[in-house]
């Protein structure tokens, strides 16, 4: 359960050489509670930048995090799911997942109910004993979406999580993250750099501008799911924010 | 994707597993093969080349054989060994603990990188004759002598190896910890240690090479016991067959430990690893 208000978020970093950096500026973006949200925007922008301050791996200069309304943003838990997928690979896939739990401070008897139930969640439930560098890189992102999940977070944070793998793997990986989702819907915050992926995952998607980041348009993707990726609706939507990216 | 592609992919993965291990499988017994084929070789023109010479100037491998048993059955060689391999023990064991905590500062504190970079280097070029020397001249003939040397003389090389291999640290994979809250106790032990390990293995590795060398020099030049006071007393009655003796044993010594200790230990720890087939 958990809605996010970001506003006015700022950020600058400042670089070795002492110039200044501002990557995000005046950012505003919400989330309703289970709603699965797009940060559509160029690469080298500052999208992971706000996935970043959430997580807190950075804090912001300025701005105002509010979960469901309220200000204590760190009070909520995140499940993060990086670019690569981030494993360590000493540690057998169900380790991996145990990482996660230890580190987010669940209770040890949950933890071989948690790893078996998101681990057949993202199909790998007969790859619990194998070490990551024995899968391929999808079923490596699956482990590392398990290991998310399995925190259940209020909130999934998703950072470009299958910008790495091969377009077909990369479909029918987010067609299953649906189906996963749909099972336990989370708030999502989803960051992109491909219009059709977040066309079809999302319920809307803000359009970001390259650095200094805020948010220029915002874009409903009002069609019922399940959707089928071909839908006409879809890609008149997909058209439209083309067409507004590319001006 | 539906739950048979799935399925169909998971055994296609297990099966390729498989297929790998069977190669596994087969390498060891290749590489040993190997190995014993060029320990045979090696006597094999040894014995060849000593045949051109009297034995007092070049015995072959057969004498040395012969001597390495009497030594053994006489059982001054093990007092001796004992005493070689603890030196070697504690003065190495004082290297890596001292040196791992140099090299991991290094790595992550540019001030200190730029402070020990000078130190690092200077014991990387002084001869380990000099330590051996200075060492003896500077405690006398006692068992701190040898045990310094062989830490200065090694200390560099494993703080080069530790340093290196905290810069090398996976920067993404202490981010994700932080993101899921690890404390810093759980980012050490988790995700640094495991990551420092090869290079540990590395420095074990050398290290002890280079202490051995070490050892025997102190032991020559001072000490009244030891691998290297055995080979100076061989040398100072002109006993090639000893010298050769005891040089061939304790490389035998060395090789068990490498083979019996370091590797299994090395191959518990990376057994995570997938093995690399050409």
């Amino acid at each position: 359960m958990a809605s996010i208000q970001i506003k006015n978020l700022h950020k600058t970093f400042y670089q070795k050489s002492g110039t200044a950096l501002q990557v995000l500026d005046n950012l505003a973006i919400e989330a309703q509670d289970r709603e699965f949200v797009c940060l559509l925007g160029p690469s080298g922008c500052g999208k992971s930048t706000s996935l970043h301050i959430l997580a807190g791996l950075v804090e912001a200069d300025s701005g105002e995090i509010l979960i469901n309304g309220k200000p204590n943003y760190r009070d909520a838990s995140y499940g993060y799911v990086f670019q690569r997928p981030r494993l360590l690979n000493w540690k057998t896939v169900t380790d991996n997942i145990k990482f996660g739990l230890q580190s987010y401070g669940v209770p040890g008897e949950q933890h071989d109910a948690r790893v078996s139930r998101y681990l057949s969640m993202v199909g790998l439930g007969a790859f619990a004993g194998e070490y990551p560098l024995t899968l391929s890189g999808g079923m490596q992102q699956r482990v590392a979406i398990a290991r998310a999940l399995a925190i259940e977070p209020d909130i999934l944070l998703m950072d470009e999580p299958f910008s790495g793998l091969d377009e077909l793997t990369a479909r029918s990986m987010r067609i299953e993250l649906l189906k996963v989702w749909s099972e336990d819907r989370k708030t999502v915050l989803f960051v992109t750099h491909n219009a059709l992926e977040a066309v079809f995952l999302a319920d809307r998607i803000y359009l970001l501008t390259p650095r200094p980041t805020k948010v220029f348009k915002m874009v409903e993707v009002d069609v019922p799911r399940p959707r089928d990726l071909e839908d006409e609706r879809l890609m008149r939507i997909h058209r439209d924010i083309i067409k507004s990216l590319v001006g | 994707m539906d739950k048979t592609t799935i399925i169909e992919q998971s055994g296609e993965q297990l099966s390729s597993g498989k297929l790998a291990r069977g190669k596994i499988t087969r390498l060891p017994y290749q590489s040993w093969s190997i190995r014993i084929l060029s320990v045979i070789v090696l006597l094999a023109i040894w014995k060849l080349i000593s045949s051109f010479y009297p034995p007092t100037l070049l015995p072959g491998p057969d004498l040395v054989a012969v001597r390495i048993g009497e030594l053994i059955l006489e059982g001054d060689f093990f007092v001796h060994v004992y005493h070689t391999v603890a030196r070697v023990f504690v003065g190495f064991a004082l290297a890596l603990f001292t040196s791992i905590f140099l090299g991991i500062a290094m790595g992550t504190s540019v001030h200190l990188e730029n402070f020990l970079d000078t130190y690092v280097l200077v014991g990387l070029t002084i001869p380990g004759l000099s330590w051996a020397l200075i060492a003896l001249m500077f405690f006398g003939i006692t068992e701190i002598a040898p045990v310094f040397a062989i830490f200065v003389v090694t200390s560099p090389m494993i703080t080069v190896n530790m340093w290196q291999g905290t810069k090398a640290i996976d920067k993404e994979l202490l981010e994700m910890g932080k993101a899921f809250r690890a404390e810093r106790s759980a980012l050490v032990r988790e995700i640094i240690i495991p990551q420092l390990l090869p290079h540990i293995f590395a420095a074990t590795r050398f290290g002890f090479a280079l202490a051995w060398k070490v050892v025997v020099l102190s032991e020559m030049f001072g000490l009244s016991n030891g691998v290297g006071y055995m080979i100076n007393q061989s040398f100072s009655v002109f006993s090639m067959v000893s010298v050769l003796a005891w040089t061939v044993a304790f490389t035998v010594v060395m090789f068990l430990f490498e083979f019996g200790v370091l590797k299994p230990i090395e191959k518990h720890f990376t057994r995570w690893r997938p093995a690399i087939t050409l």
